[in-house]
């Protein structure tokens, strides 16, 4: 095994790690401020995903219509956070995650009846072009994902550090009865994490929809459990120790798949999902959204 | 005053437990006369899910651990009766016996691990979840067992001994027995001290651990008890469905679908997990059947529907309106008995 594999394997993990940040930082602002694992999330990326391939069809590049997917997303979010989680917010912990769940199936549903169940493909023309340099080969198409990937968590940085409807998040997650008492509508904060979070997956979907055949079960099937790992990883609710741990995740199940073979990818991520648990449970990081 | 008929009824625990286990005989009853294979078929699955729920309920209602990933435990014990029993003979009943103990040290393992620096219950949760899905790929790539194959059960024929019918009804009294089990069991829990300690658990932990209830223990032992049991199920199921395989015994979907039955039910009873899934598994069943191919898209939306409506509507289960109804039921005859002690003691006193 050559070093230009390994640095191969470490530069596309590095890639998809952005791209795995993206959806992990969505779930642990959701987790932190909410305090409810939002077992839909996977479902959302796939939307976002499906939104991208309907453009493309109508003509419209995935990078242009990026941003605007993440905020049609961001609002049917919001409105799906009213309808059926808002309700149930003073109900068991138990009761909630399966209002995800419910939330999840009805999703998975819904796409397959409009877009139907087989893959779908979105293809650029220029889909294999890529970037050499010696035996390492990087496509466009992770490059700019990754690049919008990185705006988009920056903007979300500055917009939590920043605004005050992201200071408002970030003191809700901290103890939502002071930040009421601060005057804080804590309801619609929840509303509005709830709508960025499900967006985020939604953007990342639309970002790698050039990469990946999208069906129903996509998110499910890759994405939700390397999100699970980064969140834990980058301790529930923080920011940035989600988006570190989408890096290493990304890293470590490239390494993992040159070791184990591609079948086992997602083992790579499990197995480090108990390894977090058991040694790390509450992650690298202290404290809440940060 | 001796225990009447009528007070042993009016606790909620002691009516419930009659319910349950007459509408089991009843089933086993009914069962008899039914001819067809497809609806035996039906209400075996719905036994068996109905013993699950039932079990599930020991650790996730009554003890309020967040047990998401029970679905673990079943596989476990569907796998292990496959190999034991295709690879090595093992006797299948005993091959149920072995899965409950074996399911069992897997939740002593879980609890050793999560249970610990009260931890938040939102990481058992997952790492319950996750650890069901690395069963699934570990098993997927395992040729040993079957990889992505699974396990055939070659032998069927009529043998009593080794667990296995060509008729689907001796599948059904058994399912039904363990069920019977599962509720008994499940019934002498809530009445014991087991059951106290973890009501007091559920309610509040720290509160608990003040008591000097040992809180790790309980929920431990809470753990086992609903794991193995789902174990020794898993067993039985693997001979009933004489085919197995990693996705179908580890899927999340059927997890989730197990979880339908106790928790829209009501996972602190004892009818609301058997009556959810009697009623659920087979609705979900001849709807799946009744839509099928494409629309099985629509199915998934309307699943999916019932399962956030359904406990955005009934929180505490349908059990929940039960009992209720069953305390005012049995408030009135409290308050004749209450009347008619004070009578006694009122004529008591006054004979002095």
């Amino acid at each position: 095994m050559s070093l230009e594999v390994v640095f191969q394997a470490v530069l596309l993990g590095l890639l998809q790690g952005g791209v795995y940040a993206l959806v992990a930082c969505g779930l642990t602002l959701i987790y932190g401020v909410m305090k409810i694992v939002n077992f839909a999330h996977a479902e959302f990326l796939t939307l976002g995903m499906y939104l991208a391939i309907t453009a493309f069809n109508l003509g419209l590049s995935p990078y242009m219509v990026a941003v605007f997917i993440f905020a049609a997303v961001a609002v049917l979010g919001a409105g799906l956070q009213s309808v059926l989680i808002r309700p149930a917010l003073q109900h068991p912990q138990i009761n909630q995650m399966l209002i995800t769940i419910g939330l999840s199936t009805m999703m998975i549903g819904a796409m397959q009846l409009i877009w139907g169940p087989n893959n779908q493909v979105l293809k650029l023309e220029w889909s294999s072009a890529a970037v050499e340099f010696g035996d390492i080969r990087l496509t466009y198409v992770r490059l700019i994902s990754f690049g919008i990937a990185a705006a988009m968590a920056a903007a979300a940085w500055l917009f939590l550090k920043h605004t005050r409807t992201g200071m408002a998040m970030r003191a809700a997650s901290q103890n939502p009865q002071s930040a009421r008492l601060m005057g804080i509508d804590v309801t619609k904060v929840n509303m509005i994490t709830f709508g960025v979070g499900t967006g985020l997956a939604a953007l990342a979907g639309a970002l790698i929809a050039p990469a990946f055949f999208a069906n129903p079960t996509f998110g499910t099937d890759y994405f939700i459990l390397p999100a699970f790992v980064i969140v834990v990883l980058g301790t529930m609710g923080n920011f940035a120790g989600a988006l570190i741990g989408g890096l290493v995740i990304g890293v470590a199940e490239g390494l993992g798949g040159l070791v184990f073979g591609p079948a086992l990818r997602q083992l790579v991520s499990l197995l480090l999902f108990v390894v977090v648990l058991l040694f790390l449970p509450r992650g690298l990081f202290k404290g809440k959204v940060s | 005053m001796q225990n009447t008929n009528k007070s042993f009824f009016a606790d909620w625990t002691n009516w419930q437990v009659v319910v349950a286990m007459g509408f089991v005989v009843a089933c086993g009853v009914g069962g008899s006369f039914v001819e067809s294979d497809y609806l035996l078929q039906v209400m075996v699955l719905a036994a068996i899910y109905a013993a699950i729920g039932t079990a599930w309920s020991i650790a996730g209602g009554l003890s309020g651990l967040l047990l998401l990933g029970y679905i673990s435990f079943f596989g476990a014990g569907a796998y292990l009766d496959g190999l034991l029993f295709t690879r090595l003979g093992v006797n299948p009943w005993l091959c149920i016996v072995l899965s409950f103990f074996s399911a069992a040290a897997l939740a002593w393992l879980i609890s050793l691990v999560t249970l610990r620096f009260g931890l938040a219950e939102d990481y058992f949760a997952m790492f319950t979840v996750a650890l069901s899905q690395v069963f699934k790929y570990i098993l997927l790539n395992w040729d040993y067992a079957g990889g992505a194959t699974g396990i055939y059960l070659t032998v069927v024929k009529d043998d009593f001994w080794i667990l296995s019918f060509i008729d689907r009804k001796p599948y059904l009294y058994i399912a039904l027995l363990i069920l019977a089990a599962v509720i008994m069991t499940t019934y002498a829990v809530q009445k014991s001290r087991m059951g106290y300690y973890l009501a007091a658990v559920r309610e509040n932990d720290q509160a608990a651990e003040a008591l000097g209830i040992n809180v790790r223990k309980v929920k431990t032992q809470a753990m086992m008890l609903s794991g193995g049991m789902a174990g020794s199920i898993g067993a039985f199921y693997t001979q009933f469905a004489t085919f197995i395989d990693p996705k179908q015994v580890f899927s999340l979907a059927t997890n989730f679908e197990m979880l339908l039955g106790p928790v829209l039910g009501g996972r602190l009873s004892i009818i609301g997990p058997v009556f959810g899934a009697s009623f659920l598994k087979p609705t979900q069943d001849f709807l799946r059947g009744w839509m099928g191919g494409e629309a099985d898209a629509v199915y998934l939306i309307l699943y999916g529907a019932v399962l956030a409506i359904g406990i955005l509507l009934l929180p505490k289960g349908a059990a929940h309106y039960v009992q209720i109804w069953h305390r005012r039921r049995y408030a009135k005859q409290a308050q004749a008995r209450a009347a008619d002690n004070t009578e006694t003691i009122a004529i008591v006193g006054a004979s002095k």
